[in-house]
Parts: structure tokens; C-alpha cells; sequence
């Protein structure tokens, strides 16, 4: 049984590979995520973790779900072979086509909307899904995003909550110099959401905030204060350039000579 | 035809535990009975369609979601939604748009739909339809209940069926409705065919005209049976008119899908670019846009009088 720092690292060592092998981009972001989605799907007894339906609105980090979803045997080690390949699935933004990919993302600012309406759906009726938006922060400027964490919180959705993969950049510059986001806490509170503040690449601490949103009677924030591209240093240090150059061989050599934790 | 609708979707829901009724913060006065009476399948979104239509499709995964907004809101504002959310998922969203045309003449362009149905039509897997009259809205719907599916629906204020054309062709789709006028044998010449509730004029415009002509009324946009592509393809002269933009509306797509047929003539009537900053009720901007029974008159009486070749 491997530990969550241990299937994170795995899963960030294959995106790294998978990125240098096909040249595709947007390296930093899935970097940015990997241990967010790692300790949503490994994080807690199998009940929680079966219960928790995922979506990735930054489908621009396709490569970082689905190196996750590999390593949680949810699908086979061939999709990130086939990763942006003619005639596959696995297509360089989320695809829903994928067993346990609950929508398309790509553009943004879709998914949080999408999941608002499974869980009023569902709120209804005897399904006991908790629905799991993973945000990036730069997305946060779409005005649907806004809207729906209005209608959630209107609604008390309890069974639906949201992970703002806080690296501060956007494409071109930090989300401050782009469209200042803070204070982001105090803005997702005015709009009625519980926030939780977490370190974003400490999986003990990003569990804990994930396990206490799932126990709240209404939609929850986490703000994971991640580093875009963590775990290759290179790219830590050019986040903006990995943004939309893929990885290369000697970040393959030194994300192979890290430890589990990356740093 | 809001509230006609309403009262279908309150029949639907009584025997339908799925049918949920999501509103922009629109429909005043005829959505309240639907609250009233299922408030846990009703939900006043606000003025909000972007998640709204993003809401609707994830709600499709338990319901049948009716998104209820009016003239272009739930189709411009929030078409990548339709787009990415809807139609590409084939999430069985109906889409309801109030005021189809000029219906909201005195409101103003921003209430103009008159661009809507080429916009969300021009999205693969998007079905649009305008029905002339209950009776189609009827048809419609209960297509709708029977294969749910991506649709995008788009409202006159008729709360009748007097524009309704009830002899069907034999020959004629399922889709449409038609009826023959001043002959007693169907006209293999002349076909006009209308979209939505301009079919009213229409029918005004052929008993003014005395034109020997066949009228059908088709409430699809976008997506055409093979019976009535032939039915159409039969005719020497077709007219089709619509209160929507004529460039990428129902008329051109007719067109564009009967390409390789040798028509004598096809006509598309429909609205044309004006400067819409001037205002005035329905009647004004048809009778601007050449949409109006005189009009239409005219139209009908020149086809009908250019001898065949």
C-alpha cells in the first residue's frame, strides 16, 4: 500500500515523462494540481474516496488528471502512450469520454456550474456523491465561476465544494498583475462559501482540509497555496515559459532523481 | 405560448418526476403555478445564464431541465455553454426562449431574436425549433419527452392554434404541417414554407394574393426528415419565410441541404440587416423588414405570375 506522497510523486514523475515524450504543453499547471488531485482520489477510507466525483475546470491540466487517474488504476498506463495521439480519447484538455471524467473542460469557468446542477439533482434524491471542483485561480475571472458560487451557496448545496489551485500566475503574469484576486479568502466568504486554507503540496494537511469540507453543511472552499510546476525546479523558476513549453529530457533525469515528496 | 407551455410542463411533471424547471429570473406571472406547485423541481436561477445553462446540464444527469429565459439571453450570453456543456455532452437540456422575432418589438435590439436560432443551429448537435402554434409546440414537446435531447426552443406569444395548418400532405413529414389554399388539388408549383408564427401573415398574404400555392409550416430549424426534404424538392418554386435573419436562417439551410436540386426559383424571405436602432411594435419591424402580409402579398402574386418555364 503506497502512501498519498508516494502516488503523487509517481503520478507528477509521469507527467513529467509524458509531457517531454509528446512535447505538449501547460507542464507547469498539471505540476500545479498533481497533488491536489492525488489527495482526492487517495486520500481517506475507499467509501469517501469512491463518493467523491472529481472535476478538473482547468482542463488545460489534462496531463496532470490523467497521471493520477493512471496511477489509481482508474485507467490503463497506455493513456498517457496515447496521450494527444491521432484518434485518442485521452485529447490534450479533459475529456469526458474517459471512465470517471464527468465533463469536458477546456475552456473555463464550465465546471463549477456543471457541478452545481449534479448536486441539486442530487440533493433531491439518494445519491450520496460529493462533487469536487478543482479551480485554477487564473480562472477566477470568469464571471460564471462567480455565478455559480453564488447559486451554490444560495442553495446550501452541502454536497458540493470547490479547490482553488492558488499558484498566483496566470498565462502571462501573476493574477494580481493581471486582475487582483485578493483578498480571495474574504471574497469567496462574502459569497457564502466556508474557505480553508491549505498548504497545496502537503498531502497530511491538503487531506485534513478535504475531510473537514466533506463534514460541512454547506459548499466549502480550499485555497491550496501551490507552486506552479512544483517538483522540477527549472520549471518552478520559468513557471510562465512551462506554461506552454513541454517538459525536457533533463527534467525527465531530474524529477527521476527527486524523492517522493519532490523537495 | 409561455403559458401554454407551462401548463404542459405541469401536466408533464405530474407524471414525470424528472422534469425540473430552472428560470433566469424570467416568466412572471405564468411560472409561479409551476413553483407553487413542484417547488422542489423549480429553481429561480437569477440573472445568471452562463451557469445557468451550465447548471441545466448537469442537472440533466438526474432531470429532465427546462431552462425558461427570454428573447436572446439564453442563447448569445451563454452559447459556449450550449456549446461545450450541452450539446457536446448531448445533456438533454430544452432551452426555452420567449419572443422569437420581432415579438418584443418595442423593447428594443437587445429583444430582438432575430440572429438566435443560426447562432445556436450553427452548433453540431443542437436542434432548434419554432413552433406557429400550440399544436407543433405540442408535437414538440411530446417529442421531447419521448427521446430527450439537446433542444433549443424558441417562443412567439400565440396562445391559440389560429395560424395552425392541420391538412398534412400524405406525403408531407411528420415534421411539418401543411395545407393547400384557393385549389382544391395541392399546387406542385408554387411551396411556401414558414418558420414559426410569421406562418400567420403568410396565410393572410395567400388568401390576399389569390396565388395558386401550398403552404407548409415547419417548425425546425435545423433538422429536416427525409419526407419533407422530398416533399419540398417536388415543388418547381419555393418561397420560405421566416422572422429571423434570412443570411443563416431556416431558409438557407432548406437551401443549402436541397443544393443539388434544380429549383425554377427558391426565395428566401426572411429579415434583413437594417439599422435597428430604430424602435416601433412587431408590426413596424415586419412591415420594415418586408415581412408584413402586404408584403408577402406581393411576393406571393409575382411568383405566381411568372409563367412556368
Amino acid at each position: 500500500m503506497h502512501s498519498v506522497p508516494e502516488l503523487a510523486s509517481t503520478a507528477r514523475r509521469m507527467v513529467v515523462e509524458t509531457s517531454a515524450k509528446t512535447g505538449s504543453p501547460h507542464l507547469s499547471s498539471s505540476l500545479s494540481c498533481v497533488d491536489i488531485l492525488a489527495s482526492l482520489k487517495f486520500h481517506g477510507a475507499s467509501s469517501d474516496i469512491d463518493r467523491r466525483e472529481i472535476y478538473l475546470s482547468k482542463g488545460h491540466a489534462a496531463l496532470g488528471l490523467y497521471a493520477v487517474l493512471v496511477t489509481a488504476g482508474q485507467i490503463p498506463p497506455s493513456a498517457l502512450d496515447d496521450y494527444c495521439e491521432d484518434g485518442s480519447i485521452y485529447e490534450g484538455h479533459v475529456n469526458s469520454k474517459i471512465h470517471g471524467i464527468p465533463l469536458s473542460t477546456g475552456s473555463l469557468g464550465h465546471a463549477l456550474p456543471f457541478a452545481v446542477g449534479r448536486a441539486i439533482g442530487e440533493s433531491v434524491g439518494s445519491l450520496e456523491l460529493i462533487h469536487w471542483v478543482v479551480l485554477s485561480d487564473g480562472e477566477l475571472d470568469e464571471g460564471s465561476n462567480w455565478e455559480g458560487l453564488l447559486i451554490a451557496s444560495h442553495n446550501r448545496l452541502s454536497k458540493l465544494n470547490i479547490i482553488v489551485d492558488r499558484n498566483g500566475l496566470q498565462s502571462l503574469a501573476s493574477t494580481e498583475e493581471t486582475s487582483a484576486l485578493e483578498p480571495l479568502g474574504a471574497k469567496l466568504e462574502a459569497f457564502g462559501w466556508k474557505v480553508i486554507h491549505s498548504p497545496g503540496h502537503n498531502h497530511a494537511a491538503l487531506g485534513e482540509a478535504i475531510a473537514s469540507a466533506e463534514k460541512f453543511a454547506g459548499p466549502c472552499a480550499i485555497i491550496a497555496e501551490t507552486t506552479k510546476g512544483y517538483g522540477v525546479k527549472d520549471v518552478e523558476n520559468n513557471p510562465v515559459l512551462f506554461h506552454y513549453k513541454p517538459a525536457t529530457s533533463q527534467h525527465v533525469r531530474d524529477i527521476s532523481n527527486s524523492g517522493f515528496e519532490g523537495r | 405560448m409561455r403559458k401554454h407551455l407551462i401548463d404542459k410542463l405541469l401536466a408533464r411533471a405530474e407524471v414525470d418526476q424528472k422534469v425540473f424547471l430552472l428560470i433566469g429570473d424570467l416568466g412572471y406571472s405564468v411560472v409561479e403555478k409551476f413553483r407553487d406547485k413542484f417547488p422542489e423541481r423549480f429553481l429561480n436561477l437569477g440573472v445568471s445564464e452562463q451557469a445557468g445553462i451550465g447548471i441545466a446540464a448537469g442537472l440533466a444527469a438526474t432531470h429532465l431541465p427546462v431552462y425558461y429565459s427570454i428573447g436572446n439571453f439564453p442563447s448569445f450570453r451563454c452559447l459556449e455553454q450550449i456549446r461545450n456543456d450541452v450539446a457536446h455532452e448531448q445533456n438533454p437540456v430544452m432551452i426555452v426562449s420567449l419572443g422569437a422575432g420581432f415579438s418584443y418589438g418595442t423593447a428594443g435590439y437587445s429583444h430582438h431574436a432575430i440572429e438566435d436560432a443560426g447562432a445556436v443551429a450553427s452548433i453540431f448537435g443542437m436542434r432548434v425549433a419554432t413552433p406557429s402554434c400550440i399544436h407543433e409546440l405540442d408535437q414538440i414537446l411530446e417529442g421531447h419527452w419521448q427521446t430527450p435531447a439537446p433542444v433549443y426552443l424558441r417562443l412567439g406569444s400565440a396562445e391559440t392554434c389560429d395560424s395552425c395548418l392541420t391538412q398534412v400532405p400524405a406525403s408531407l413529414g411528420h415534421q411539418a404541417r401543411g395545407a393547400k389554399s384557393k385549389s382544391d388539388t395541392l399546387s406542385d408549383k408554387l411551396l411556401l414554407v414558414t418558420h414559426g408564427e410569421i406562418g400567420k401573415e403568410a396565410r393572410v398574404a395567400i388568401s390576399d394574393s389569390g396565388a395558386n400555392v401550398t403552404h407548409v409550416s415547419l417548425s425546425e430549424f435545423n433538422s429536416f426528415d427525409t419526407p419533407t426534404l422530398n416533399f419540398i424538392s417536388s415543388h418547381q418554386r419555393v418561397i420560405t419565410v421566416e422572422e429571423h435573419a434570412a443570411e443563416f436562417g431556416f431558409g438557407a439551410r432548406i437551401r443549402s441541404r436541397l443544393a443539388n436540386v434544380n429549383f425554377e426559383s427558391f426565395e428566401i424571405i426572411g429579415v434583413p440587416m437594417l439599422d435597428f436602432h430604430i424602435g416601433g411594435r412587431r408590426e413596424f419591424h415586419l412591415e420594415r423588414s418586408e415581412l408584413d402580409r402586404v408584403s408577402l402579398s406581393d411576393r406571393l402574386r409575382q411568383a405566381n405570375a411568372r409563367p412556368l418555364k
